[in-house]
């Protein structure tokens, strides 16, 4: 597969927008607009006219590269043609004022006149015109426009001076790809390169000037800049992080290899690019050196957790980054997908790209990089954290009120600049989307000037189904434009209604023709008699002859001139569409001064470069307001998330702001502008750079206010990253694009701006406001620390997998910072294990679940079923830990065969991954067929229930046990589930109303210390209760299960003695028919035996044995994501129910 | 061959005159500024005289008659005919024209550097008149001189492009002795040829300022062409 290059400008632009259409409309319609413009500059008008000539007349001979070429509009040589044609087009009532002005009794006092105005005129114009067209056939209104088309007062070929002229030139194959282009082009400036060596020989300097621009030229060159582009900021940004690494680390071994996984990264992301894309246009190919300058932070995180812990094993150390590489991944992704809001293709697929290459980069770096570089005895950080520093880096009183002072003089100095000199301004041309530093666009603006274009142009664009629809529209379209002329919106216009073909009139006024054209040898004669030479007569006779035989032969008035002005005028002038209606096209011009179009009537639309700017800007401005106040919001949240301390919320805000003033700043001390791109930079910047303000705070609180060890541990981290971003937002500052150099130059500015108010001044402030010794108390046990760029769990005595307080060395004994007041969040890792297996997976939410109920509620079960595995598979390929965890929960079933445990682990898996549909689809209210089992098993049951004796239910996390209940339902039962606690409290609810929709009662475990005294009422008249085994709420009791210790829930066993409730164990298991409901034999025991604690323990054991043989059955199905056989803290065996 | 030659040649002549201008004193220097000079004594003048038109589509010569005013240092009135059938009249950047018998008139702004139509027009009505060196040497070159019977005959070649298009040649006939205006005889692109020969120049009289009033009948159909920026 092969990347292309969308070097159309127009890829650039929304598809929404009307102008955006209507300009797509016109490049489509008008082959004009696609051809190649060549300039000639000479020193004489004779020498440019010689030169535009031989050029033309080269490159018409070369019929394998040109369909035609172009250097004058045709109009002298064919102006019997045009005006011969122009007048059957006219209203019938003109040609009878013609008629009766040239009748016979009439034509002497007209001829008279006439020798009266040439011997009195003093406008040399009609002094030409009178002397070669006596009979006044050329005194047509609107007639005079028609050489100059186009343009009020200049011709579109040549400058005043005729010094400069312009050939155009039609291509072979208008649609060629940019490669062929090019190629197209080299050989077109070499046939001009010989025509000019011809006409003008050698002449020095610039004395002799020709140059190529229009849109196949724009295109070869913004494609080879765009490849440039990608090149050059690949390269450069390599080299500058190859530099700062080097500088770092001095090593080359991970160098080199660093140096391949980004180049990795970005050819996945490129192929990726091209799958999803299908072409990079020129605004998205600089998302290389931006994705580089970010990806290489993942790897510099994990290269230092590396060198920080040399003798932790791969999966531990990727174990440890993994969370903060793919959560800082994810969020710089979505920062860049927000671009998709920004309102420009470009940027999007620019935000696309850099997301997916972010994201392709942070697996690269976890399972590419890392296993290269890891057990290659990285040179080991020595006090990492500073706390070997000897001498405190605490600064005193004075240094952190001269940082404050410094803050003051700052906010001062961008206040003073900015009310000074003023706020960048906001740029509303479309320029930035244009290739800059480019010779075409140079040569185009130098077109322009010669041929006094100095105000904005516009082409007005009007549809009819035919002919004489699109002339009304015109006309009734010149009133408005005459008036907006008079109140200075519009400079000049022109429509083509003298030009455009009228069948209609042309039809009725033929008989006129004719007539007229009759009677040339009349009109000849009185000529000769008046005093007219015979040069004066060839102007009318030809015209004459036209009509005559237009109205005599079969042929008719024809659609467009004859000649090679109608050649010229027809397809510049006029279009047809595929259904076969009629495109004309006008022109007017705009004052440069003034934004905006000028008000049309309904029908006419204006297509032009130059106004679509103020329209885009807006719509950009509109959506970057949004874009910025959305992620404000969501930084907030993540601020305070990561503080839960407002001070140190404000803190980082107070740093963004004033960031963001240093650099407006600069921008209005440089003389920058923003402008349709660059003005996403904001969102770009808050979305990139607000890590840096959690890493210094954090690591402000982990060492205490100790600036040098935060310098070592975050700073100089940050200083790395903040360079390698620098080198990937700079790199493009040479683009060959205006404005993704401009927006690249402010995001690197504003990470520059950043990192100066992060690493210098942000941590004095915050000393200012944590003055006392208390405040300046090292916190390790904050939770947030574990996000921190330093090393997650290591410590100067060595690094564990236990983030909690007491594994990181600061227990047993009371806690040293007891008596000090914490900063961190209630912290809830000083109370419970944060390793993976004792904790369920962070998905398992409220939100997360809400969604999934939404998403089952809409979509059928097999295509979710398949989403749900998918997403299993990944969630096991990033988090190789869990998987590993089930592997040890399923090892007393299944056995030690590692390579049988893994395949089961995964089967597992995927298999509750199935069982989440359905207990989706149940939630959502869909629900599903499940059928009961042996009739011989259920019996026993349905006799209990309709004999009121009370019923236990106890099953274990095995298939899908929660289909149960509506089965329950479905049997005239309406049971009591007994539930623990959720995650959260709102999942929790949602689970409960769920059930309850089903006719499922629930009863939470733990949250109510009279609970049981209900369910034991429940089941003292006659009702169900349902209850899990296996996974206690609280410590649980000791109990062994498939011979292992094992952690049980002992309410069974507790209810069983306070009832005397008849126990059945069931199970909801799935077949290849889908699931079914099991009722296994009853347990049944002597109520008067479960007296003692001890009895009580064994009879849960009892209870479980009974699940061992259909677990043995069905091991994929016993879900268990959280280790089951490591007992909880506490080892009294004393029931926490 | 012979356009190739004819090329080369053109080219010869080019570079000759580009050496003799920048290497060599312009050789007319000295008559353009006594002619200058002279001119510039008039304040006022007013003439009257006979222009002659051999135009290629006639057999035949159009005579008509016409007088003109000039008032420094911008005014001046052209009349055509008799009756007048055409009047020029120019106030400070304003333009004129008139054509009484049509009841139509034709503005033109003169301000900065006039460009088409306004340009061809002084071309036509004021290269005659010099005022000021350099101006006139940025609008036309001496390219020959000569004299008979008492007149100094200039052959002007305007400099602008477009104006050469319409009127490659002008000729400018001046006393020999008091090098006031005799004669201007433009050459038209086509080889058409407009003589005006000047009867006595009466100087420095009184001239009624109505003459350069730019007054149009309310009645006329005015057209207002403003010269681009």
């Amino acid at each position: 597969m092969r990347l292309r290059l969308d070097s159309d400008p127009l890829s650039l632009l929304p598809a929404g927008l009307p102008s955006v259409s209507t300009l797509r409309e016109h490049q489509s319609l008008f082959p004009s607009a696609r051809e190649l413009l060549i300039t000639v500059k000479a020193r004489t008008p004779e020498e440019a006219l010689a030169l535009a000539e031989g050029i033309a007349a080269d490159l018409v001979r070369r019929k394998d590269l040109v369909e035609s070429t172009r250097w004058d509009t045709g109009f002298r040589e064919s102006i019997a043609d045009t005006v011969a044609w122009a007048w059957a087009q006219r209203a019938p009532s003109d040609l009878e004022v013609l008629e009766r002005r040239l009748e016979t009794g009439q034509i002497a006092q007209e001829l008279a006149v006439c020798r009266e105005r040439l011997a009195t005129t003093l406008d040399p114009a009609e002094l030409a015109r009178l002397a070669y067209d006596p009979l006044g056939l050329l005194d047509m209104p609107g007639l005079a426009g028609m050489e100059t088309l186009g343009r009020a007062q200049t011709d579109p070929f040549s400058s005043p001076d005729g010094t400069f002229r312009v050939v155009s030139v039609a291509p072979r194959d208008p649609s060629m790809p940019y490669r062929e282009a090019a190629v197209w082009l080299g050989a077109i400036r070499r046939v001009v390169e010989e025509a000019r060596l011809r006409v003008v020989g050698n002449p020095g300097g610039k004395a002799v000037r020709v140059a190529f621009t229009g849109y196949v030229a724009i295109m070869a060159e913004t494609a080879n800049g765009m490849e440039r582009d990608l090149t050059s900021s690949v390269t450069l940004t390599l080299a500058v992080i190859c530099l700062l690494f080097w500088a770092t680390h001095r090593s080359l071994r991970p160098l080199a290899w660093l140096v391949v996984s980004l180049l990795l990264t970005f050819l996945i992301t490129l192929a990726l690019g091209s799958l999803v894309l299908g072409e990079l246009n020129v605004i998205s190919c600089g998302f290389a050196s931006v994705m580089m300058g970010l990806v290489v932070d993942y790897s510099l995180v994990g290269y230092q957790e590396m060198r920080a812990c040399p003798d932790r094993s791969l999966v531990q150390i990727r174990t440890a980054v993994m969370p903060g590489i793919l959560w800082s991944a994810a969020t710089t992704a979505g920062t860049f997908l927000s671009l998709h809001f920004g309102g420009l293709p470009g940027l999007s697929e620019l935000g696309t790209l850099t997301a997916m290459g972010l994201v392709v980069g942070a697996i690269v770096t976890l399972f590419w990089f890392l296993p290269r570089v890891a057990g290659r005895n990285p040179k080991s950080l020595s006090n990492a954290d500073g706390s070997e520093l000897g001498e405190t880096g605490i600064p005193g009183p004075v240094s952190r009120w001269l940082a404050v002072a410094c803050t003051c003089v700052l906010m001062g100095l961008a206040v003073g600049v900015l009310t000074l000199k003023g706020w960048p301004r906001v740029e509303g041309a479309s320029d930035p989307l244009m290739p800059r530093n480019s010779a075409s666009q140079e040569a185009m603006e130098e077109l322009r000037s010669e041929l006094g274009r100095t105000h904005k142009t516009s082409w007005l664009l009007v549809r009819g189904a035919d002919p004489e629809s699109v002339h009304g529209r015109f006309a009734e379209a010149v009133p408005r434009l005459e008036e907006a002329r008079l109140t200075g919106a519009v400079v000049g216009f022109q429509v083509p209604t003298v030009i455009w073909p009228f069948p209609a009139h042309a039809r009725t006024n033929q008989a006129t023709l004719g007539r007229l054209g009759g009677r040339a040898d009349e009109f000849r004669s009185r000529l000769l008699e008046a005093g007219y030479g015979s040069n004066s007569l060839h102007l009318a006779d030809s015209i004459l002859q036209r009509w005559r035989r237009w109205s005599g032969s079969g042929e008719g008035i024809p659609t467009w001139p004859e000649g090679a002005f109608g050649r010229w005028v027809a397809p510049m002038t006029s279009a047809r569409d595929r259904d076969g209606s009629w495109i004309g096209r006008g022109i007017v011009e705009t004052p440069t001064t003034r934004e905006g179009v000028p008000v049309l009537p309904s029908g006419v639309q204006i297509a032009g470069w130059e106004n679509l700017g103020p329209e885009l800007l807006a719509r950009v401005v509109g959506r970057v307001r949004v874009l910025t106040a959305a992620i404000a919001i969501a930084l907030t949240l993540c601020l305070w998330l990561a503080f839960r301390r407002w001070i140190e919320v404000v803190l980082g805000l107070g740093a963004l702001a004033l960031s963001f003033g240093l650099l407006l700043m600069v921008m209005s001390l440089t003389g920058a502008t923003w402008n349709l791109l660059n003005l996403v930079a904001i969102p770009l910047i808050l979305g990139t750079s607000v890590d840096s303000t959690i890493h210094v705070q954090l690591a402000l609180r982990r060492h205490g206010g100790d600036l040098r060890a935060v310098w070592r541990s975050t700073g100089v981290a940050l200083l790395l990253c903040a360079g390698a971003n620098i080198a990937g937002f700079g790199s493009l500052a040479w683009s060959s694009n205006a404005g993704l150099a401009s927006l690249d130059l402010v995001c690197a500015g504003g990470v520059v701006c950043v990192l100066v108010v992060v690493l210098l001044l942000l941590p004095a402030w915050w000393l200012v406001l944590h003055r006392t010794t208390e405040d300046l108390s090292p916190n390790p046990g904050s939770l947030a620390e574990v996000h921190d760029l330093a090393p997650n769990g290591c410590t100067p005595n060595g690094c564990t997998d236990d983030l909690t307080p007491k594994a990181k060395g600061l227990s047993p004994g009371p806690n040293p910072w007891a008596k000090t007041k914490d900063l961190s969040p209630p912290a809830p890792a000083s109370t419970k294990d944060l390793s993976p297996g004792s904790k369920p997976s962070q998905l398992y939410g409220g939100w997360a679940w809400w969604i999934a109920l939404q998403v089952a509620r809409r979509i059928g079960r097999r295509p979710l079923a398949g989403m749900t595995r998918l997403g299993m598979r990944l969630y096991m390929a990033v988090r190789p830990d869990r998987l590993e965890l089930v592997m040890e929960n399923l090892r007393p079933v299944v056995g030690d065969e590692a390579s049988r445990l893994r395949a089961i682990a995964k089967a597992n898996g995927l298999g509750f991954a199935e069982k989440l549909v359905d207990l989706w689809r149940l939630e959502a209210g869909i629900r599903p067929r499940v059928r009961l089992g042996s009739e011989a098993g259920w019996k026993p049951f349905r006799e209990a229930v309709a004999s009121h004796d009370g019923v236990l239910l106890v099953t274990v996390h095995l298939g899908n046990w929660e289909l149960g209940g509506p089965l329950l339902t479905d049997l005239g039962v309406r049971p009591l589930v007994l539930s623990a606690e959720e995650p959260d409290s709102g999942l929790t609810t949602l689970r409960a109303a769920a059930r309850a929709h089903h006719g499922i009662d629930t009863l939470v475990v733990g949250s109510d210390p009279f609970a049981f005294v209900e369910v034991i009422r429940r089941l003292q008249e006659g009702g169900v209760v349902a209850l899990l085994l296996d996974r206690p709420v609280g410590s649980g009791v000791e109990t062994r299960f498939f011979g292992r210790p094992f952690r049980a829930s002992p309410a069974a066993a507790e209810l069983a003695r306070a009832t005397g409730a008849r126990i059945f164990p069931m199970v909801v298991i799935r077949d290849a028919e889908g699931p079914v409901a099991r009722a296994l034999p009853e347990v049944v025991y002597d109520r008067s035996e479960l007296a003692g604690r001890e009895r009580r323990r064994d009879f849960t054991t009892r209870l479980l044995a009974t699940f061992e043989e259909v677990i043995r059955e069905h091991p994929d199905q016993w879900f268990h994501f959280v280790s089951v056989w490591k007992s909880g803290r506490s080892d009294d065996g004393v029931s926490g129910t | 061959m012979i356009r190739g030659f004819r090329n080369l040649a053109a080219g010869l002549g080019v570079g000759v005159l580009v050496v003799l201008g920048e290497g060599v004193p312009d050789p007319y220097e000295a008559i353009l500024r006594s002619w200058l000079e002279a001119s510039t004594h008039l304040n006022r003048f007013q003439a009257e005289f006979q222009q002659t038109r051999h135009l290629k589509a006639l057999t035949q010569p159009l005579v008509s008659t016409g007088r003109v005013w000039f008032s420094a240092p911008d005014r001046f009135r052209w009349e055509l005919g008799d009756p007048p059938q055409s009047v020029a009249v120019r106030s400070g950047d304003t333009l004129l024209i008139l054509s009484p018998r049509l009841r139509r008139a034709e503005s033109y702004s003169l301000g900065g550097n006039p460009t088409g139509p306004a340009r061809d027009l002084m071309g036509l009505l004021d290269g005659a008149f010099p005022r000021s060196i350099e101006d006139w040497k940025g609008r036309f070159e001496i390219t020959g001189v000569s004299t008979n019977q008492g007149m100094l005959r200039l052959d002007l070649r305007p400099r602008s492009p477009a104006a050469r298009k319409l009127m490659p040649v002008l000729i400018v006939g001046l006393d020999a002795g008091t090098l006031g205006l005799r004669l201007t005889e433009m050459i038209m692109v086509d080889g058409s040829r407009i003589r005006s020969e000047f009867g006595t120049l009466r100087t420095n009289l009184p001239i009624p300022s109505e003459l350069f009033s730019l007054e149009v009948d309310p009645a006329w159909k005015l057209t207002r062409n403003e010269s681009p920026p």
